[in-house]
Formats: C-alpha cells, sequence, structure tokens
C-alpha cells in the first residue's frame, strides 16, 4: 500500500518518528507511576537489573580501582552485607543458561551492553520531561574497560540506575507469569535446549543479566538511581547475593557499573581485540556511544634532555605514571627510548577511551539527509564490497510492525551463488532495536533475491526472535512479504544503462524468481530480457518493448528456445515467421524455457512457443483446406507408412519456408531444447518417470506444401507408394528435419549409411563398390585391426559429434 | 458374464475421456482456443477462476478466522501492558496467511469431466478415475496412454488453474486487502469478482447451482 509511495516516505517517516516521540512520552509518564507501585511485577525492570551503568570519564579509573575493594574493605563489607538467596526460578533459569549456552559464551556481552542501552534510553526519555533526571551528569554513555590483573570486566553505564530495592527484585526475582510452568516444562524435557530457544528464553524474561555468569565466577553490580541517595553494591556467586551501602558515596552519580570476575577459562574477554571484535558484531548500531579502554602505539620525536639508559626510562615512566593516575585518568603513557640522539623516536603505548561504535545506524536517519557517498560507506562497511553498490533502497515500512529497511544490489553477483543456491544466505542483517540478532535468517528474502544485502530494524520484534516457537516470529512473514516487492521497486526503477549491468549478473535470478514467487509473476516479467530477431544480436528487449512492435492482428508473444542465437536465428520454426514481418524473441539460456513456461501471459497476450503446435498464421481458410486435401496421400503415408512409430501425426506447415519439414512439440510436450536440457540435467532420478515419459512423446512431422522436395515426393508418392526411392528420401528428411528441430537422433547408423549411400550417387560411384581389402601381413593384420578400431570409433564419435553439432 | 460386459463398457468410456483427460501435467502455458481443439483440454475461464479463488479464500479466512492469537508490537521501555497488540484476527498478518495457500489448494482440485459447467472443478478424484482406479484394483489393464503413475497428477487444467488463481491474487491484491480492511461485511464474491476482477465479462458461472446438474447426470 504505502509502497507505491515512495516520494512520501520522507514525510511517513517524520511523522513517524514524531508519533513514536509523543508516544513514548505518554508512555513514560504512565510507566512511572507504574513502577512506583508494582516494581516487583515488572519484567522491564528485571531486565534492567541486567544493566549496567556508566560513570563518568574523570572518576573512571577511581571507581575501578575502588571496584576492586582493597581486602580489609572487602572483608569489612562482607561482614556487614545482607544476605539474599536467589528466588527458585532465578536459580533455575541461571542453570538453564549456563548448560545450554556454554558454546555461545560470548552472548554475555550483547546482553550486557544491551541492557545499558536500555538503562540510558529510559533517563533519557525521562529527562524529556523532566531535566533534572541529568542533573548528576549530563553524560550518556557506556564504558568497558578490562583489568587483565585482577580478571576483572567493567560495563559502566549512565543510565537510570537502580535504587537498592530494584536491585533486590530486579536481580534476585523474575517477576514475569508464567516462569514456574515454563521452566517446569523446559526441566522435564530431557533434550538440551538449542540455542535458539535460549534466546527466546532471554528475551521472554529478561534475564540477559544472568548470562554474565557463563563467564564470570562472580558479578559485583554497583548502582546509582537517582531516586535513592546512596549507591549500592550487588555482589554474587550464582548462589546467593549480598546487597550493601557502598562506603564510596555515589561515585557513578547516576548508572549502572556491572562488574565480572572472569573465570580462568574465560580471560579472552579481557583481551582488547576481542572485546572490540564483539561490540562491533553484536552492538555496533547501538545509538549510545560505546568506548572501550584501548591502548595505541605511536611514535613521538622528542628532545632529550638528560642521559639516561632505557631501562631507566621505563622505570621512571612507569612510576611516574602511577603517581599520575589519580590526576590524569584520562591518558596513560608508556615510554620506551627508541635512539639516543639529539631527538629520539619514542614508542608511546597510549590509553584512552576509543569510540568503537563508530558506524552510525545511517537507516535511521531520514534518506533525504543522507549523501551518496554516506551511502556507499555505509554499504562497504556491512559488506565488505571494494565497489560500490549498484543500487540501493532506504524506506520505512508502517503496519503491523514497523521497521526501516536499507537495502543494496551488489555490483557483482559470486560466481558460486548458484551452487548454494537455497542454502542460508548471510545477506540480510535483522537488527531490533539497533541491536544486531542475526544474518541467518533464510526466511528474510526468497532463495531468488539471496543476492541483496543490506540491514532490518525493527522496533516491533522481542530482542531475542526465534525461527521456531515464538509467535512474533511470523510477523517475519509480513516483513519478508515487503522486502520483496520494495526490493523489485528499486529494480525496476534502475536506470536502463545501469540495469544492463544488473541484468548480465543477475538475469537467472529473476527468471528463476518467475517460476518461485508465483505472487509476484507480473511485477518479475516486467523485469525480464531478452534477445530477438528485431533487434542485432547482444541487443535486449524488454517484454514491454516487445508489445509496442506488435503487428496489429498478432495475439501471442512469439519465441524460439535454443542454446545460442546463431541456432534459434536460423531454425526452421522461425522461418515464415520472420519472412511475414513477425518478431520473435531469442531464448538461448538454459533457464529461458522454463522460465516462460511458467508465465501464462503478458498484459493479455499470450505467448507462443514457435517449436510447438498451436501456431496459426492468418492463412485463407479455404486455401489452407484444400491444400490439405492436395497433400493428403503423402500426410497420410508418411503417418501410417514410412514414418509409423515415429511420429505422432504428419500435417501441413504453416510456419516452414526454407525447409521442407520439421518436427513440432505438442503444446503439453517438450521441445528439442527442453529435451536437451532434461537429458544434461546431472541432478535428475535414473528413471524419472515423468521425464521418461515426455521423452518418449512422439513429436508431429511438418511438411512444407511449397517446398520442391515434398512436391516431388507427393508425386512420387501418387505414382507408387511402394516407391523405395521416396520411401528413403522421406526418412532422410525426416533424420534431417529431426536435427534440424533440436532433438537427437535415435538412430545414427542409419542416417550414416543414408547419408553416404547419397554422396556416392552425387558423386557418380557405384552404390554397391565394396571398400577395397587391404593385403594382409601379420604385422598389418594387427595394425589394420587397430586401424579398424580407430576408424569405427572415429566414425561413431563423427556421429556423435555431428549429432550434437546439427542440435546446437 | 455380467461383470465382464460393464467392465468393457468401463473401458470404453475410458477411452473417450483418456483422448481428452490425460494430457498430463505440463506445466504450460498457452491459448485456450488451441488446447481445446487440438487436445479437449478446457481451461477455468475467468469467470470460473474467480469463484474458486473466492471459495478458497473464504475457506482460509474462516479456518484463520478461529484464532484468538494476539499480536504483541512495540516496545515500551517501562511497562510491557505498553505494548501493542493486535487481534490476530484483525492483522495484516492473518491477511498474509490466508493468501498464502489459496493456489495451492488447486493442486487438490480435479477435472470431473463428467460434469459440465464450473463444478467440472472439484476436490477429490472424479467418477471416471475413481471407475478406472477400480478397474485396476481388480486386475483389469487400462491402457490410457500415460503411465500409472502419472495418473494421479495434476491434470493441465488444474496447473493452469493454479496459475491463473496466482494472477488473479496478484492483480487484485490491492482489491483484497481493501475488502479485508474496508469492506468485510460485503460478499466477496460479489466484491472481487462481478464489481472488480469480471466487471463487464461474463459472470454466469458464479451462479451455476451445482444440485441442478447433478441431477443432470
Amino acid at each position: 500500500m504505502f509502497f507505491n509511495k515512495l516520494s512520501l516516505l520522507a514525510i511517513i517517516g517524520f511523522l513517524c518518528l514524531f508519533i513514536l516521540n509523543t508516544r513514548s512520552i505518554k508512555a513514560d509518564s504512565d510507566a512511572l507511576e507504574d513502577e512506583e507501585t508494582k516494581v516487583n511485577l515488572d519484567l522491564g525492570a528485571s531486565r534492567e537489573g541486567s544493566r549496567t551503568d556508566d560513570e563518568v570519564v574523570t572518576r573512571e579509573e577511581e571507581a575501578i580501582k575502588l571496584d576492586g575493594l582493597n581486602v580489609a574493605q572487602m572483608k569489612e563489607l562482607r561482614e556487614k552485607s545482607e544476605k539474599y538467596v536467589f528466588q527458585a526460578e532465578v536459580n533455575r533459569m541461571m542453570k538453564l543458561i549456563i548448560n545450554s549456552l556454554y558454546r555461545n559464551k560470548e552472548i554475555f556481552l550483547r546482553e550486557l551492553i544491551s541492557n545499558a542501552s536500555d538503562a540510558l534510553d529510559k533517563i533519557r526519555v525521562l529527562s524529556l520531561t523532566d531535566k533534572s533526571a541529568l542533573d548528576a551528569t549530563e553524560e550518556l554513555s557506556i564504558r568497558i574497560k578490562s583489568d587483565k590483573d585482577n580478571l576483572l570486566l567493567h560495563i559502566t553505564d549512565t543510565g537510570i540506575g537502580m535504587t537498592k530495592q530494584e536491585l533486590i527484585d530486579n536481580l534476585g526475582t523474575i517477576a514475569k507469569s508464567g516462569t514456574s510452568e515454563f521452566l517446569q516444562k523446559v526441566g522435564d524435557s530431557k533434550e538440551e535446549m538449542t540455542l535458539t530457544e535460549l534466546n527466546d528464553l532471554i528475551g521472554q524474561f529478561g534475564v540477559g543479566f544472568y548470562s554474565s555468569f557463563l563467564v564470570a565466577d562472580r558479578v559485583v553490580v554497583t548502582s546509582k538511581s537517582n531516586d535513592d541517595p546512596d549507591q549500592h553494591i550487588w555482589e554474587s556467586d550464582s548462589n546467593a547475593f549480598t546487597v550493601n551501602t557502598d562506603p564510596r558515596g555515589p561515585t557513578l552519580k547516576r548508572g549502572t557499573q556491572v562488574t565480572l570476575h572472569l573465570k580462568e577459562e574465560s580471560k579472552d574477554f579481557l583481551e582488547e581485540d576481542t572485546l572490540r571484535k564483539l561490540i562491533q558484531k553484536y552492538s555496533q548500531f547501538i545509538s549510545f556511544p560505546i568506548y572501550l579502554w584501548s591502548s595505541r602505539e605511536e611514535e613521538v620525536e622528542e628532545p632529550i634532555d638528560d642521559e639516561v639508559t632505557p631501562e631507566e626510562a621505563a622505570t621512571d615512566v612507569e612510576k611516574k605514571d602511577e603517581a599520575k593516575d589519580k590526576e590524569d585518568e584520562e591518558t596513560k603513557v608508556e615510554e620506551e627510548k627508541e635512539e639516543k640522539k639529539k631527538t629520539r623516536k619514542i614508542q608511546k603505548t597510549i590509553w584512552e577511551w576509543q569510540l568503537i561504535n563508530t558506524a552510525k545506524p545511517i537507516w535511521q536517519r531520514k534518506p533525504a539527509e543522507i549523501s551518496d557517498d554516506e551511502y556507499n560507506e555505509f554499504y562497504k562497511s556491512i559488506t565488505k564490497d571494494s565497489q560500490e553498490p549498484l543500487a540501493k533502497t532506504h524506506f520505512v515500512a508502517e503496519g503491523e510492525v514497523t521497521f526501516k529497511a536499507l537495502l543494496f544490489v551488489p555490483k557483482v553477483q559470486p560466481g558460486e551463488s548458484f551452487n548454494r543456491y537455497g542454502t542460508k544466505t548471510e545477506n540480510i542483517k535483522l537488527y531490533v532495536r539497533r541491536v544486531f540478532i542475526t544474518d541467518d535468517f533464510q526466511d528474510m528474502m526468497p532463495n531468488y533475491l539471496s543476492f541483496i544485502r543490506g540491514v532490518v530494524d525493527s522496533d516491533d520484534l522481542p530482542l531475542n526472535v526465534s525461527r521456531e516457537t515464538l509467535q512474533q516470529h511470523k510477523l517475519l512473514k509480513v516483513i519478508k512479504k515487503k522486502l520483496v516487492r520494495k526490493t523489485l521497486d528499486m529494480l525496476k526503477k534502475i536506470s536502463e544503462e545501469d540495469y544492463e549491468k544488473f541484468w548480465a549478473e543477475y538475469s537467472t535470478n529473476i527468471k528463476l524468481g518467475i517460476i518461485e514467487d508465483t505472487s509476484n509473476r507480473i511485477r518479475l516479467a516486467k523485469l525480464l530480457r531478452f534477445q530477438s530477431s528485431s533487434l542485432e544480436k547482444g541487443k535486449l528487449t524488454s517484454l514491454s518493448d516487445y508489445l509496442s512492435r506488435m503487428k496489429e492482428k498478432q495475439d501471442s508473444i512469439y519465441y524460439i528456445a535454443g542454446s545460442s542465437y546463431e541456432e534459434v536465428a536460423s531454425s526452421p520454426f522461425v522461418e515464415r515467421l520472420l519472412k511475414k514481418g513477425f518478431e520473435v524473441l531469442y531464448l538461448t539460456d538454459a533457464v529461458d524455457e522454463y522460465c516462460l513456461s511458467a508465465l501464462p501471459e503478458f498484459e493479455g497476450k499470450k505467448f507462443q512457443n514457435v517449436a510447438k503446435d498451436g501456431l496459426r498464421l492468418d492463412e485463407e481458410k479455404e486455401k489452407l483446406e484444400a491444400l490439405t486435401k492436395q497433400f493428403e496421400p503423402l500426410t497420410k503415408w508418411l503417418e501410417n507408412d514410412v514414418l509409423k512409430d515415429k511420429i505422432s501425426k504428419a500435417t501441413l506447415s504453416q510456419r516452414l519456408h526454407n525447409s521442407p519439414c520439421a518436427l513440432v512439440a505438442s503444446q503439453f510436450g517438450w521441445t528439442g531444447n527442453m529435451e536437451r536440457l532434461a537429458k544434461s540435467n546431472a541432478h535428475s532420478k535414473t528413471h524419472d518417470i515423468t521425464r521418461d515419459y515426455y521423452l518418449s512423446q512422439k513429436k508431429a512431422l511438418e511438411v512444407n506444401p511449397r517446398h520442391p522436395l515434398i512436391k516431388e515426393l507427393l508425386l512420387r508418392v501418387e505414382n507408387n507408394k511402394e516407391d523405395s526411392q521416396a520411401k528413403d528420401m522421406a526418412l532422410l528428411m525426416f533424420e534431417t528435419a529431426t536435427l534440424r528441430s533440436g532433438y537427437s537422433l535415435q538412430d545414427t547408423q542409419s542416417f550414416a549409411l543414408r547419408v553416404e549411400t547419397l554422396l556416392r550417387k552425387s558423386l557418380g560411384v557405384d552404390e554397391n563398390a565394396a571398400v577395397e581389402e587391404e593385403e594382409e601381413t601379420d604385422e598389418a593384420i594387427k595394425d589394420d585391426k587397430e586401424e579398424v578400431d580407430a576408424d569405427e570409433e572415429e566414425t561413431k564419435s563423427e556421429d556423435k559429434t555431428g549429432d550434437e553439432h546439427d542440435e546446437l | 458374464m455380467n461383470t465382464f460386459i460393464i467392465i468393457n463398457s468401463l473401458v470404453f468410456i475410458v477411452f473417450i475421456f483418456a483422448k481428452t483427460l490425460l494430457k498430463a501435467a505440463a506445466d504450460d502455458s498457452g491459448k485456450p482456443s488451441v488446447e481445446e481443439e487440438m487436445y479437449g483440454v478446457k481451461y477455468a475461464n475467468e469467470c470460473e477462476v474467480c469463484k474458486y479463488v473466492v471459495i478458497e479464500l473464504s475457506e482460509r479466512l474462516k479456518e484463520t478466522g478461529r484464532s484468538h492469537d494476539v499480536i504483541e508490537t512495540g516496545y515500551s521501555l517501562f511497562d510491557e501492558s505498553k505494548k501493542k497488540k493486535t487481534k490476530y484476527t484483525k492483522s495484516e498478518l492473518r491477511l498474509v496467511d490466508s493468501l498464502d495457500n489459496v493456489c495451492e489448494s488447486f493442486l487438490n482440485y480435479n477435472i470431473h469431466k463428467e460434469r459440465k459447467n464450473s463444478h467440472r472443478f472439484d476436490k477429490g478424484m472424479s467418477q471416471t478415475f475413481k471407475a478406472l482406479h477400480d478397474l485396476v484394483d481388480r486386475g483389469v489393464k487400462v491402457e490410457l496412454g500415460i503411465p500409472y503413475e502419472l495418473w494421479d497428477k495434476p491434470s493441465a487444467e488444474i496447473t493452469h488453474l493454479k496459475t491463473q488463481c496466482e494472477q488473479l491474487l496478484e492483480k487484485h491484491e490491492e482489491d483484497i486487502s481493501d475488502w479485508y480492511w474496508n469492506h468485510q461485511d460485503a460478499d466477496l464474491l460479489q466484491f472481487l469478482c462481478v464489481e472488480r476482477a469480471l466487471k463487464k465479462g461474463d459472470s454466469s458461472c458464479l451462479y451455476e447451482d451445482q444440485t441442478r446438474v447433478k441431477d443432470e447426470l
């Protein structure tokens, strides 16, 4: 519906944003009240539990240090702490998660970041109506820092944070109705949960936080909410948890810090590279900045002021560093002296907060505000393609499920695409609220459009969509339908020049689409291009253009299929059509004939395969009847006598001009081209009944009443039905017609003999002259034998190639 | 003796039908006139196509209409209950679901040559074929010109009907969704076929009475 109104998209997009905004504001104020009254029952809040918070840059270093509280402090805290047990459901949920996700541990980071992002979203939305919400700190960010020495990983956000009660509720209970039943059910089944099911579970119950225990043996959550004067520390080893007031005071200002004490085997998650990759994979389009505490090497020229040995210099710097830590938390510098000269090159390791999610989710912006360069750059970033895309479409789809999508057509399709046809592709990335979900949805695009690359982002799907149980998944069906429509729209709009490139690359896809995608056949038909008798070789026409050139009384679109332009252009089937000025489409790709067989008509015009019966050129009826009568002795003779069992019937042809006769398939039968394709199909069953049936169907022989050979044959048959020469000629004509019509000969031996006899006659060689015998010596016999064998083989293979050649 | 005669006469009938009926499951397109003239293959006309599409679509809508599912979409930061909820029966998804396999269902149809008008399209095996299978089961050799395995493959008319259905749905997709959203109280046959798909064309098949046809037989 709205697909037709591309021009309105921008406006719709704008409206959409507007509506969303007003809606969420309203929702917020309502939700606030709700939160106060029934925090315990709030799933959203339990998700929030898993939230990490963040803190101000200048405070960062200190907070981290404090978080790994010193032994005495820690001891004191533990002694004073209030101990809690997890709700039974939480325990079971944790076990479930840990047991089932152990092979996919890395998702813990995605979950924590997405929780952080949710917490930030909440405070951002609050601040829209209450400016003071951001009083504690204006910053809205996520910071990730690893502490290799202590095996700690900190994920800190400046989101909404949690009060003490919220910490207890959100990180200790699962306040979702049906949890118990669900867990019961899962627990009962013996089978291990699949990843997808687990994903569902996490999404459904908002328990992503607990995936922390996949990699950590101890988790500390420090949180500060605007609604609680104190900052609190929640700590757990997954068996029980404690909550304390933070003796450091509100160091976070606002937000949550999740600190994971990583298990020995999960140490890899402390590596900067690993973290960077994971953030980029799952969270690169989170709308809040994600910083990673990272190092880089820099070479600096520095004048020498005093003589220091490299070792001394290094230690010196380290000391300085430690001293500096408190004042200069931002940048830590390690220096190495390289050369002793007047100036020396210094290798510096600079530690700083690096913004990781630099790729802006440009699909979230208005198309009008995005330059082509930005689109191209984005395309390259998600595809690793070095070339620019051939076409793109960027739209917002509304309705039951609202989503934004940005789709591209790459310039080149990988050569092996069709070998992998129908297998899963990873070309469309699905995001839910900017969090990467998956790119292996087979359902996002039909097979024939699997070359389309791009992103789809919807707010309407749960964070963890699955292919199986979740009912919401069905919405993907709606998304898919719209994606296909939009893609076809985009293809239709490709400029003529670019379309040539597109067609060269993707013609087979579109043709397969005609066969497979029955609900878009008409749309796809408009994208088809074929060679044609009216155009020079290599030039292509659309069906609409063909229609515009059609003769006034022409009621069908004529086409012929074969393996090359030359073959079809010189086929007996097009002779008379071309002579009469009709245009015939030349189908030269293997898939072409299948494709058009699947297409019943185009804009009211039927298709006529000119190698099949049913072709009618406007002949005068009486004349035709008279001719039919005149040639009846011949056709009857052919049908019932000479070619009995070889043809289904013999009739007068309306389509031949130069050729004496041709073999025509029935409307429901296979043409020579189809037979050739069916026989050469490596993927067919050995005794496919359908295939064998089609291949066994006899063809009709059409004779050309204006051809001198046919006229002569008629005379001879009228004189003497037993004329052996006439019989021979008829057989030879049948065999030639078989070859010329694209079929293969059953009996090549007899055919060769007949041709040979003919050669003897035309050269005046005695028909019965025998082949000269060679003198036979012992040696010669041997040689001779071999030679004969070779000769035989040669003639055989000659026959064969002769066949194939003709067939081609 | 008696049964033999019956079998004989049946075989005779069989051959008459065989010639026209069994031109196999070619996925081909073509011109009705030619097929009918040369092979006795009588494709569904526009009216018949529309009629059966409406029958099948209504059936599908009836099935999907039984669901009490609620689709939850949208995402609220604060509260579950703020989610956008749509009744499946009033959803776009139901329309998509319903349209999904409408045309596929025609593969369950068969041509019942013994009936003349639009009722020649019907689910289940035709009487002719029932009789034929019956004969085969009793050990009679029946030669139809096509392998036994292909007997029950959809005939040319049926595969063509499926294609015609797909074409109708694609052409009138907007009309159908207009009906779905705004005019469900109107009769779909009237709305889609009479007023839109057929317009001034022949719509007589819509009113053909099946019982009368049976009586005639």
